[in-house]
Formats: C-alpha cells, sequence, structure tokens
C-alpha cells in the first residue's frame, strides 16, 4: 500500500515536473512574441507618425507638463514626441503625437483624441504644421475656435522646445516679420487678442516697413528699419516705445529709431487726419475744413474737430461699454450754440439692434439731452451710445467750447429719483411709479410705488425746486436740484408731503407684519422700527434677544414682467441672513417653467449670506430678472441693516 | 467524493459545471469564441492525456492529477494566447487561468477518462465539449448584440441603437445564461 | 491598515464585488452547496475561507519571487491550492470525525484559485491580499446562503419540464445578481 501510495506520488510530481518544462521550453518561443506584443501597443502611435522608422528609445528629459513621452527614432530619422494639452476650451486633454526630423522640421502629426466642442479642421488643422521649423512661422490659429488652435500650438512648441533646449535639434530662424507680429500683442496691451495674439489694422504708413493701428484708436505700432529691425509703439499722446527684435527697451532720446517713430506718427496722424477729415466733412453741411482740437477729452472721445468757419464741431467716439465690449464708433456734429445737429453711427458690433433711426432721436438735442430715451430691450447698447454722446458734450462744455444747457427741473427730478428712491425703479433702473393726484400748494408732480410704501413729490417754493421723498413710516427727505440733502432748512416741504403721505401711502399689514417676526428668533418681541430709507425696504421690525438686536425686512421689489415681488429677510445680529422668505418667487412666471430651484434649497443656499456676497447664492438659471429682483431686495435690505446698525458690523 | 449522480444524469448540469468561464468571457462573440475553443482543446486534451495514463493512476491522487493536468494545459493555452492573438486574450484575463480548476474540465477526467477507454473518453469529452462551445458562442453573441449592439465587433443595425446594458453585465450573463440552458434541456429531453 | 480601509475592503469583496455574482468564480459550488443542510454549507463556507487565507499566505510571496517566470503562475498556483485542499482536509478529518461534508470539491472551486489570481493580477500588498481572501471567502458564504434561501422557496413542481434543474438555478441566481448586487 506504501509503495503504491509513493509510486502515485512519483507520478503525481512526475507529471507536475513533465508540464513545468514543457512551459518553460515554450516560454523560449512564447516570452519574446508576448514582450513584443505588450510593447507594440505601446509602440504603435509612435510607428503611426513615422512608419519608416527602426524602432524607438524612450528620451528621459525633463519637459514641459504637455509632453507625455518623448522618443528617439533609433536609425537617426528623428523624434517622435507624445504630448497632451489641457489649454483648450474645455480643459480636457487634446492628445497629439508629432514626428519632427532630424533637421528640425515637422515631418507628420496626428491627433489622437480632440475634446473640444468646436472644431478647428481635424483632418486638416494639424496638416498644416508638416513642414514647419521651431519658429511654426507660417501657422495661423483657427478664427473661431482660437483658444484650442492656440492649445495645440502651444503643445508643439513644447514639443519643440524638449529638442532644442536638449540640443537634439537646431532651432528655426524667425524671419523678422514674426518676431515682430508676435512682439506687438506682448508690449502692447491695446493690441492684444483675447488669446494674446495681435489684434489691430494694417495701415500703411510712409516711412514705416509695416505699421498697425489698434482697433481701439489708442495706438499705433510701426516696423520700422534702421540698421536693424524694430518696433515702436506710440500711444494717442505721441510717446514712442521703441525695442529691437530681442524685445528689448530701446527707447532714449538720441536714438534715430524713436526719431523715426515721430515722423511715421506725425505722417500717420496727417494721413489719418486726411481721412478723418474727409469722413467728417459731410457732417457739417457747408463746412469749409476742419481742425484737430488737442484738449483733454473723455476716453470714449477719439478725436475732437473745429470747423474753421465757425459752423460747430465734430466728436468722433468709441465706445466699448455696450453689451459685446467691443467699440461702437460714432460721430456727432454739434451747433456752435451746443446743439447736436448730425450723428452717424459708424460701426455697430452689438447683438441686438436699438434701431436705425434711434440716433437721429438725439439730433436738435442739447447737453441735457432730456429728449433721449433709452430702448428698453436694448438698453445695454442705448446705455452705451449715450453715455459716448454725453462724453461729446462734456469735452466740449468742460473746455468751454460750447454752453452747457441747464437741465430743467423736471428732467433733474427724473434722473434723481432713480438714484434716492430705488423703491420706484425696478432692479434694471427703469421707472415703475405711478403718478398720483395731489392737490397741495406748491407740489408740481407726485408719484408712489405700486407698493404704497414710498412716494416722491416734485415740490416748488420761493428757494426752488426739491425732490421729497416720503415712506409710510413717517419719515421724509427732501433733495435740492443739486443732489443734496436739505431736510434740515426745507422743513415745511418736509410736513406737507408727510401730511399727504398718510392718505395715499399704507404700512404694512399685520399679515407681512407676522411673516417677517415668524423668521425672527422665538419668543422675542418685534417691534416696527421707522428709518428714512426709500428702497424696496418697506418695514422694517427688530427684536432683542440674549445675542444682540436681530432686524426683519419686508422688501418690494419688481421681477419678470415688472411682477411685484415680496421678500421677508430676518439678518442677524452678526449681518448673516438668518431667516429668508420667498413666498411669491413661486408664482413668478420666469421661475416657474423652468423650476429649475427648489425654494427650500434656495432659501438655504442664501441663508448665512452677509453683506458682501457675490449675488451668486441668487441665481436661477434662465431667470436672469428674478434673479435680480432676489438681488435687489437682499442688498437693499443689508443696505438698511447697515444704516440701522451704524456700520457697527 | 462528488455526486456522481448529479452530473451524469443531467447533462445541462455538466454544462453548468464550467458555467464561470461561460458566464465571464462572453461579453463579446470574439471573446467567447476564444474562450470556447480554448475550453474545448483544453477539456479533450486533458481527457486525452488522463485516459492514457489512467491504468497507473490510483483513486487517491485522481483528483490532484486532474488538476495538474488541467492546469498545465490551461498555462500553456494562456502562453500561445498571449503570444499570437493578444487581443483576445487581454478580452478573458484571468478567466483563462481558471479552467485550471474548471468542474467540468476535472470532473470529466475523473469520471469518464480515468475509468473508460481511450476511445470512449474521447469521443466524451468532443461531445461535451462540442455542447459547451455551442452555448458560449451563442451566448457570446447574444450578449454581445443585445449589450452592445456590435457582433464581433461589426454594428447590427436595429440593436446598436437600442442597447440593454444589463446583458453586459453579470446578471444579464446570468439571464442568458439560463434561458440557454432550458433550451438546451429541452433538445436534450426530446432526443432521448 | 486603517479600520475604515478594512471595513470598505470587507465590504467590497462581500457585497460590492461579491466574487460569486460579479466575477462569477464559485458558480458551480455554490449550486451544489446550496442543496446541502445548514450545517455543511456553513462548513464547506467557513472551510473555503480558511483555504483562501492559507493560499493567499503561500501565493503572495511566490507570485512575487515569480516575477520573471510569470507563465508558470497558474499551475504553481493551482497546485498550491489543491495542496492546500488537502491538508485543510486531513485537518478536517482530524478534527470533526463525524463530518459528512466533503472537503475535497473545494479543489475545484474556482473561488480559491480565482481570488489568488485577481489578488496577483490587482497587485495587492500582502494585507489587503488576505483580507480581501477573508472578504471573498465570506462572500462565497453568503452567496451559498442566499441561494439555498431561495432554492428552498422554489418548488419544482410548478418549474416546466425543460427549465428544472440547472436552467431555473440559473435564473434564480440571475435574479439575485440583479437585485442583491446591483447588475
Amino acid at each position: 500500500m506504501a509503495t503504491k501510495k509513493a509510486t502515485q506520488l512519483i507520478l503525481l510530481i512526475a507529471t507536475v515536473i513533465v508540464f513545468a518544462g514543457i512551459l518553460v521550453a515554450l516560454n523560449t518561443v512564447t516570452g519574446p512574441k508576448i514582450l513584443a506584443n505588450q510593447n507594440s501597443a505601446v509602440f504603435e502611435p509612435l510607428f503611426a507618425v513615422m512608419p519608416e522608422a527602426k524602432g524607438f528609445t524612450a528620451l528621459d528629459l525633463a519637459a514641459a507638463d504637455t509632453v507625455k513621452a518623448a522618443w528617439k527614432e533609433t536609425s537617426g530619422k528623428g523624434y517622435v514626441i507624445q504630448l497632451a494639452t489641457n489649454k483648450g476650451y474645455t480643459h480636457e486633454d487634446i492628445d497629439i503625437t508629432v514626428a519632427i526630423a532630424a533637421d528640425g522640421k515637422i515631418s507628420a502629426v496626428n491627433l489622437e483624441s480632440y475634446p473640444e466642442t468646436k472644431d478647428f479642421g481635424k483632418e486638416t488643422y494639424p496638416a498644416t504644421y508638416i513642414g514647419q521649423d521651431s519658429t511654426l512661422a507660417n501657422v495661423q490659429l483657427v478664427a473661431g475656435v482660437t483658444f484650442s488652435s492656440k492649445a495645440f500650438k502651444g503643445a508643439i512648441e513644447d514639443a519643440f522646445a524638449l529638442l532644442i533646449d536638449n540640443g537634439l535639434i537646431g532651432a528655426g530662424v524667425k524671419e523678422a516679420s514674426q518676431v515682430i507680429t508676435e512682439m506687438i500683442p506682448v508690449v502692447n496691451a491695446d493690441m492684444c487678442s483675447e488669446t494674446g495674439m495681435l489684434q489691430a489694422k494694417e495701415v500703411e504708413v510712409k516711412g514705416a516697413k509695416k505699421a498697425w493701428a489698434s482697433d481701439s484708436g489708442k495706438s499705433v505700432a510701426f516696423w520700422l528699419e534702421n540698421g536693424g529691425d524694430f518696433l515702436a509703439i506710440v500711444d494717442n499722446t505721441g510717446k514712442v516705445t521703441a525695442y529691437d527684435l530681442d524685445g528689448n527697451d530701446v527707447t532714449f532720446a538720441k536714438n534715430p529709431v524713436v526719431t523715426l517713430a515721430e515722423a511715421a506718427y506725425d505722417e500717420y496722424q496727417s494721413v489719418l487726419n486726411a481721412k478723418d477729415i474727409e469722413e467728417i466733412m459731410s457732417l457739417i453741411p457747408g463746412a469749409v475744413g476742419f481742425r484737430k482740437l488737442a484738449v483733454e477729452a473723455p476716453d470714449t472721445v477719439k478725436s475732437v474737430w473745429a470747423e474753421t468757419s465757425g459752423l460747430g464741431y465734430v466728436v468722433r467716439s468709441a465706445t466699448n461699454k455696450g453689451f459685446t465690449h467691443e467699440y461702437i464708433n460714432l460721430s456727432v456734429a454739434f451747433t456752435a450754440d451746443g446743439k447736436i445737429s448730425n450723428v452717424v453711427l459708424e460701426s455697430y458690433p452689438e447683438t441686438r439692434d436699438f434701431g436705425a433711426d434711434y440716433p437721429a432721436t438725439y439730433i436738435g438735442q442739447d447737453s441735457t439731452l432730456s429728449g433721449v430715451q433709452i430702448i428698453a430691450g436694448v438698453t445695454y447698447s442705448s446705455t452705451a451710445f449715450k453715455g459716448a454722446v454725453n462724453d461729446a458734450f462734456t469735452v466740449l462744455t468742460s473746455n468751454g467750447l460750447v454752453v452747457e444747457a441747464v437741465k430743467e427741473p423736471s428732467q433733474v427730478i427724473d434722473e434723481m429719483i432713480p438714484e434716492k428712491a430705488t423703491a420706484l425703479i425696478n432692479p434694471q433702473g427703469i421707472f415703475q411709479g405711478e403718478e398720483i393726484e395731489v392737490k397741495a400748494d406748491g407740489v408740481v408732480k407726485a408719484w408712489r410705488n405700486p407698493a404704497k410704501s414710498v412716494a416722491a413729490y416734485w415740490m416748488n417754493n420761493a428757494d426752488g425746486d426739491f425732490l421729497v421723498l416720503a415712506n409710510a413710516y413717517g419719515c421724509a427727505t427732501v433733495y435740492d436740484l443739486k443732489g443734496n440733502d436739505v431736510t434740515g432748512s426745507q422743513k415745511a416741504l418736509s410736513d406737507a408731503a408727510l401730511a399727504n403721505s398718510t392718505s395715499v401711502l399704507a404700512k404694512a399689514t399685520s399679515k407681512e407684519i407676522a411673516k417677517v417676526t415668524k423668521l425672527l428668533p422665538a419668543g422675542s418681541t418685534a417691534v416696527e422700527v421707522a428709518c428714512d430709507i426709500y428702497t424696496s425696504v418697506a418695514d422694517i421690525v427688530k427684536a432683542e434677544t440674549a445675542d444682540g438686536v436681530y432686524y426683519g425686512f419686508l422688501c418690494h421689489t419688481y421681477g419678470f414682467g415688472n411682477h411685484e415681488m415680496t421678500y421677508y429677510v430676518a439678518i442677524d445680529p452678526n449681518g448673516k441672513i438668518s431667516g429668508l422668505n420667498t413666498s411669491t418667487l413661486i408664482i413668478e412666471a420666469e421661475y416657474y417653467p423652468q423650476a429649475s430651484v427648489k425654494k427650500a434649497d434656495y432659501v438655504a443656499a442664501l441663508t448665512g449670506v452677509t453683506a458682501d456676497w457675490t449675488g451668486e447664492e441668487a441665481l436661477i438659471a434662465n431667470a436672469t430678472l428674478t434673479t435680480q429682483s432676489t438681488q435687489t431686495a437682499l442688498n437693499e435690505a443689508f443696505a438698511a441693516f447697515e444704516l440701522l446698525t451704524g456700520g457697527a458690523n | 467524493m462528488m455526486e456522481k449522480d448529479i452530473i451524469s444524469k443531467n447533462p445541462v448540469m455538466v454544462l453548468f459545471l464550467g458555467a464561470c468561464p461561460a458566464l465571464a468571457a462572453t461579453t463579446t462573440a470574439t471573446a467567447s469564441v476564444g474562450m470556447a475553443v480554448s475550453v474545448c482543446l483544453i477539456l479533450v486534451l486533458s481527457s486525452v492525456l488522463m485516459s492514457l495514463m489512467r491504468k497507473g493512476v490510483g483513486d487517491a491522487i485522481r483528483l490532484p492529477l486532474a488538476i495538474v493536468i488541467s492546469a498545465g494545459f490551461a498555462s500553456i493555452a494562456q502562453m500561445v494566447m498571449a503570444a499570437y492573438l493578444p487581443k483576445v486574450y487581454a478580452m478573458l484575463g484571468v478567466y483563462l487561468a481558471i479552467v485550471a480548476v474548471n468542474a467540468m474540465v476535472v470532473t470529466h477526467q475523473q469520471n469518464t477518462a480515468s475509468q473508460e477507454g481511450f476511445g470512449a473518453s474521447l469521443k466524451q469529452a468532443v461531445i461535451t465539449g462540442i455542447e459547451f462551445c455551442a452555448l458560449v458562442i451563442v451566448m457570446g453573441i447574444v450578449r454581445e448584440i443585445l449589450g452592445n449592439g456590435t457582433c464581433f465587433g461589426a454594428k447590427v443595425p436595429f440593436f446598436a441603437n437600442h442597447t440593454i446594458a444589463v446583458f453586459g453585465k453579470a446578471g444579464g450573463a446570468f439571464i442568458v445564461f439560463a434561458i440557454l440552458l432550458a433550451v438546451a434541456g429541452c433538445f436534450r429531453k426530446e432526443a432521448k | 491598515m486603517s479600520a475604515k480601509e478594512v471595513i470598505a475592503i470587507m465590504f467590497a469583496c462581500i457585497l460590492a464585488n461579491n466574487y460569486v455574482f460579479q466575477n462569477f468564480f464559485g458558480v458551480e459550488a455554490v449550486a451544489l452547496d446550496s442543496e446541502k443542510g445548514i450545517k455543511c454549507m456553513l462548513f464547506n463556507g467557513l472551510t473555503v475561507t480558511a483555504v483562501l487565507i492559507v493560499s493567499t499566505l503561500i501565493t503572495w510571496p511566490i507570485n512575487a519571487m515569480l516575477a520573471s517566470a510569470s507563465y508558470l503562475q497558474t499551475l504553481v498556483f493551482a497546485i498550491v491550492t489543491t495542496a492546500v485542499v488537502y491538508v485543510a482536509d486531513f485537518v478536517a478529518k482530524k478534527v470533526c470525525k463525524e463530518n459528512k461534508c466533503s472537503v475535497l470539491s473545494i479543489a475545484i472551486n474556482s473561488v480559491v484559485m480565482g481570488a489568488c489570481l485577481v489578488n496577483a493580477a490587482n497587485g495587492y500588498g500582502f494585507g489587503t491580499s488576505v483580507l480581501a481572501s477573508v472578504g471573498v471567502g465570506l462572500g462565497y458564504l453568503l452567496a451559498t446562503f442566499v441561494v439555498a434561501g431561495v432554492r428552498e422557496r422554489v418548488n419544482e413542481k410548478f418549474i416546466p419540464k425543460a427549465w428544472r434543474g440547472a436552467p431555473i438555478l440559473a435564473a434564480e441566481m440571475a435574479i439575485i445578481a440583479l437585485t442583491l448586487f446591483a447588475l
């Protein structure tokens, strides 16, 4: 039995040894193959860009983090670099494999992965790099897909940098023109686009090899030759900064390059002037000629011209305060007595059109611009336009060229109300007040807000015109036409306003007060507080607790469609929002269809917010007006809190 | 030692004993073909070797020897596949190694190969092997079409747009397996 | 290793990544085991866990040594696990003489081999491997009990002829896999 068992065991062991032997033998055949298979997965993309390669060895060199792996082809044909850059638009990796031949020129480029949202030409763009050396001189960025193409170019530049810095290939030599065009956006922010590329108009100027003028009109760049190539930037005061091809600042007084730049600039100016004069000649009928004026001007003003026979002035402006932040160009002609005689809109990059006849509404206006409207729905663009025309008037009036017109009290009052009594305007600045009939001495006009918490009176007495504001809690403030608070000296007016306000205004209802009080700490007694504010805050209650004084605010503001929106806010002694009721939110037409924010979550996000918030917590996707009304209500509650606590927090 | 009854009485149970590779390596049709052919070959070769050795093998070492033989052939299969069919090998992963202790292969060696003659055990091995192959390949195709919309990598028109993810996963594997076993059972009963 | 990591590994092996229902190791053994009584199932489950632990203790260092000859891995692991099973059988026979449950069937339970191979393939450290194998064993035990429970409820009389036996068992496992282990 024992021997049988022993033989069995021996048989077993023998089988094991035989198999082991077979495996070892087999390994000599399959082992290398398996190794080759493993490697081929790694080498596949390398052979794909350099098919004629014999093999590759890995280069272990320090490189930029876009370089994932660098390989040297074993028979000296060149190098293959594998890159991954996340500097594109989506910040996800764009994978690139580039083969650079021994002569330092790109022989092939493969785009392995492209996660970008816009296509820069996946099949065509990488091919434009083939044959380029490290200068990448003829490579462009793709319009409209600048971030992605810039990231791609940057990665290729890193690949070149790796090889050049380690002395593996020679660097290409950049042509002077490339050096110059790449230097300009670096030294002159006025000509630098969002992606760091040159953004300027090319112009012809005698004396310069090439010249560029920025879109804003604030600077000019010249490529000058004086025994070598130089770049000179001239700003619109005539100041010159000169650079050599290495980027060194070579601006010193005796430098002939500076002289050349100044000459070129004068040449450019006279050409420009000639061009300008040609363009504005038609603005004043019967004009003989124009003379450029060198005056202090707001930055939207590009140039000021006086018609040589005294017919008036032309101001040329460019404003980027519109919606797209690109330049709106306009020219305005003024008569000698300070009225607009002509307005020409020269360029309009905005997305919404304020109407072809809008500029014409300015004709005949004086410096008060009292007859001019802001177009609803195109507020940013029309406000920017009005601002530019206003600046044009300012440059003329402040330099004594035309007389400043005096604003009618009605215009002053109309312009003062949005500033002093925000209860009467919506968060976008549009007046929401309703006119009320007031039969009292000295009251010219009166308005109140739909919530009946604030009334504004245009009053007139022997001392002049005044704007008197009154709220439902017996507070009144008097402002003169200059905007100064003159309540102390005009008691009669404030009394009259208060007397009237009791009949036209209404205090907060007990229901509303209860809703505010509910937000305050339990068990505390709430008392109403009167405060001379005329904002969306219609009522204030305070509660003294062991922790300090809590304040509750009832706010009436305007949401979508100028629908009245009510907010109940509680602020703790530290200035943090401790309670919030946004009950009207749910019926907001803008909010409801989106229903993207749950009220409970919304309130939770806003709890604990303080006056220095960014407003982000109030954001509701696709409901901008509703969002703005929340931001307004909360900001005005914070402001009221500041006022009540004397800025202690 | 082994519940012979369950195994030899119910041939479908035999297939269940080889369930592990069937369920695991059938997410795509290519992988299932690779696995099926490998298991089949391992089964046949192991049975052949065991039946050649049966005279010298006593009760005590039958099981360990069976495992050693299966493990040996499984290793050979692994090496050959890794060298010449790396893509398929990558799909099978660790499951090809598990065939070393595959219940179907081992019990077949124990019960049939070591007791019956060379010819009979070879025939039995081939038959079981082919049945297993069929089961696994069909499973692979079904799971790939329903779960991935492709068949051997090529897109299938309707299914490509309406993939049912569960078939690519564990639960789906069991479902398809159950159905196919039932179908196999049907045919078997009819044949009997 | 922190308690959190230990719990995470155990949770993963027993539930989230149950080797029987996710990786299909030991499916056949579960099928066979679940027919036996509770005593046997418990015994088998615990023995499997013990075998797993011992096998991992041995195979992990061996795997480290085999680095250059990784093609021998399958053969060596198979031999080791079988040897451990035999030792376990020997111990079991000595300790519980009246035990009727066979230990040797664990030799063809792919859970043991599977766990060792997966530990090696994923490059787990020594501690993690051992802990994982404890988890795997317990997962196996859980699987056996669950399948047994389901099988008990299923009355073969109501099952169509073609489905009796293996097919309905596979269907039961499908449902278990879908519901308990989320696909």
